[in-house]
């Protein structure tokens, strides 16, 4: 027997006769209709037989997918369409009610002439697809997993998303070769001697509908706006937009901040207040002194041997408490992005230049008390006064103290604890 | 009178004679039974019958590849499908010759029905 030549109205006619079965299960309809396309084609070519014993399916006959429909279900001994009423299934009926209602603009847009030229892109944009799926697949999989599954560059979260990946591809390709949706392309000699399990095909379908609706909800969620890079921080990014505390320089904010004397040389510490004596702090996750270790510098690359994270952490005053306004914070390299696993202590952040233009000395300045003053060059008053009694020295340098002028709305600031010996904070 | 009545309560003994024959697929199967003289068979009911007839048991069903067109599905009698043929052509014949002792003599209509 000749292979039968499947024309386009023939596709359409036994996709329009599927319609008309979907009340059906997706395995019943792919029985009734699996070779329908050959039986049709083969009647069309028999055009003669038909036409004698006007029995065949004839142009007019093929206008009417529904009534063809009727008859082979009816032939079949199944319910007629829509019999099953109340008692069938409700997702069912609203299916097929939404189906019916879009049907008529499917049939305009299909028969469009620039039809064929997008369903070819977007047949070629299906790998594409897969991939950009497993990616969202495994995007959420991580915001779901704890930390110790993340996707960065190592080994689990690239075996999450070469996971994820693959399994979305494999999916997409059983779904398109799957169950004989394309007569087209059903060049595979699948044989079938037994009917199939009626449930494989319907669950895989509500899975890969459930799975493209995540997936696409999550990748309109990842375009739409900033998404969280770092699902550790998740929260608090959120909350740091706009930030409540924070220094600005030239629209970024500043990480650490060196101070510099008037002799333009390095000042290890100073103590940072604003003019109503608040202390200056540069950010609110930085400031936020529940968590010691709070991820400031990011994560930078030591280059061939490993990748650590770098974190700014407080200077403690006397009593233990961290003074996040005590500048330059101190610096810590860590193993991991939660800052336990430290490969270097707190030391000194590293100065952004070794030293500074001196100063040339203003008339208008109160007289330096000490041999390095700090100088202020304006004539604002200073918030508090610096006592003698408690002088905040950082080990190893001359403490900048100016003398007092005018009132101070808070009282002196604490002392700070030598770098050396400052306790490292909870991480 | 409306054959096409008459032909739904005997389609499933048509097609199962005219598989049991030979196994066909669907619209070779329509071909046969309009060759054989039942040209008011519709396409639709034969799938449908073949399909039931299927789903039953009484018959098998095979899918064929062609490399330059759609598969064909065939279908073949089983023992169960034989069994079953022969059940309904004894029924039938009891029935037309029960029909028959009611008629007069000339020509009954039923009998012109006889697929073979």
């Amino acid at each position: 027997m000749s292979a039968p030549v499947i024309s386009p109205e023939i596709e359409n006619f036994v996709e329009a006769v599927r319609r008309q079965l979907d009340d059906l299960p997706a395995a019943e309809i792919d029985e009734l209709t699996d070779g329908l396309a050959a039986d049709l084609a083969d009647a069309l070519s028999d055009g003669g037989l038909a036409a004698k014993t006007g029995g065949g399916p004839t142009a007019d006959r093929w206008a009417d997918p529904a009534a063809y429909a009727a008859e082979l279900r009816a032939a079949a001994g199944l319910p007629a369409r829509g019999s099953r009423g109340a008692g069938g299934r409700p997702v069912r009926h609203v299916q097929r009610q939404i189906r019916e209602r879009i049907t008529p603009w499917r049939v305009r847009v299909q028969s469009a002439p620039w039809w064929p030229w997008v369903r070819d892109r977007g047949i070629a944009l299906r790998p594409t697809w897969w991939v950009l799926r497993g990616l969202m697949i495994a995007a959420v999989a991580h915001a779901m997993f704890p930390h110790d599954l993340r996707v960065d560059a190592r080994p689990p979260g690239v075996l999450l998303v070469l996971c994820c990946v693959v399994a979305s591809t494999a999916l997409g390709r059983r779904t398109v070769s799957g169950p004989s949706r394309g007569f087209g392309s059903s060049n595979s000699s699948r044989s079938s001697m037994s009917p199939g399990p009626s449930g494989v095909f319907e669950v895989r379908r509500w899975l890969v509908g459930a799975v493209n609706a995540l997936a696409v909800v999550t990748l309109l969620a990842v375009l739409s706006g900033p998404w969280p890079t770092d699902s550790a921080n998740a929260g608090d990014q959120w909350a740091v937009l706009p930030p409540q505390n924070a220094v600005y320089i030239d629209g970024v904010p500043a990480t650490n901040l060196f101070a510099y004397d008037a002799q333009g040389r390095p000042l290890p510490r100073v103590q940072l207040f604003d003019q109503d004596g608040r202390p200056v702090t540069l950010d609110d996750q930085v400031s936020d002194q529940v968590s010691g270790s709070t991820e400031s510098g990011g994560r930078i690359s030591l280059g061939s041997v490993d990748q650590y994270w770098l974190f700014l952490q407080p200077v403690v005053d006397t009593s233990g408490s961290p003074l996040w306004n005590a500048f330059p914070l101190l610096q810590v390299k860590s193993l991991d992005e939660f800052g336990s696993g430290w490969i270097s202590g707190p030391a000194d952040a590293p100065l952004p230049m070794p030293s500074v233009p001196t100063l040339r000395p203003a008339a208008a300045t109160p007289a330096p008390t000490t041999a390095a003053p700090v100088r202020v060059t304006t004539t604002a008053s200073t918030p508090m006064p610096t006592t003698g009694t408690s002088p905040s020295v950082v080990a190893n340098t001359a403490s900048p103290t100016h003398a007092p002028a005018g009132e101070s709305p808070v009282p002196a600031a604490p002392t700070q604890a030598p770098a050396k010996t400052s306790p490292a904070p909870a991480a | 009178m409306d054959t096409t009545q008459l032909l739904k309560g005997v389609l499933d003994l048509a097609v199962l004679a005219v598989v049991a024959e030979e196994d066909g697929y669907g619209y070779d199967v329509v071909r046969r039974l309009r060759a054989g003289g039942l040209d008011q068979v519709g396409d639709a009911s034969v799938y449908g019958t073949l399909r039931r007839l299927y789903a039953s048991g009484a018959l098998s069903s095979y899918v064929v590849a062609s490399d330059e067109g759609p598969h064909r599905k065939y279908y073949g009698i089983n023992s169960h499908g034989r069994a079953m043929l022969q059940d309904q052509i004894r029924a039938w014949t009891t029935f037309v010759d029960t029909l028959s002792g009611l008629l007069p003599p000339q020509g009954p209509e039923a009998g012109k029905e006889v697929p073979r």
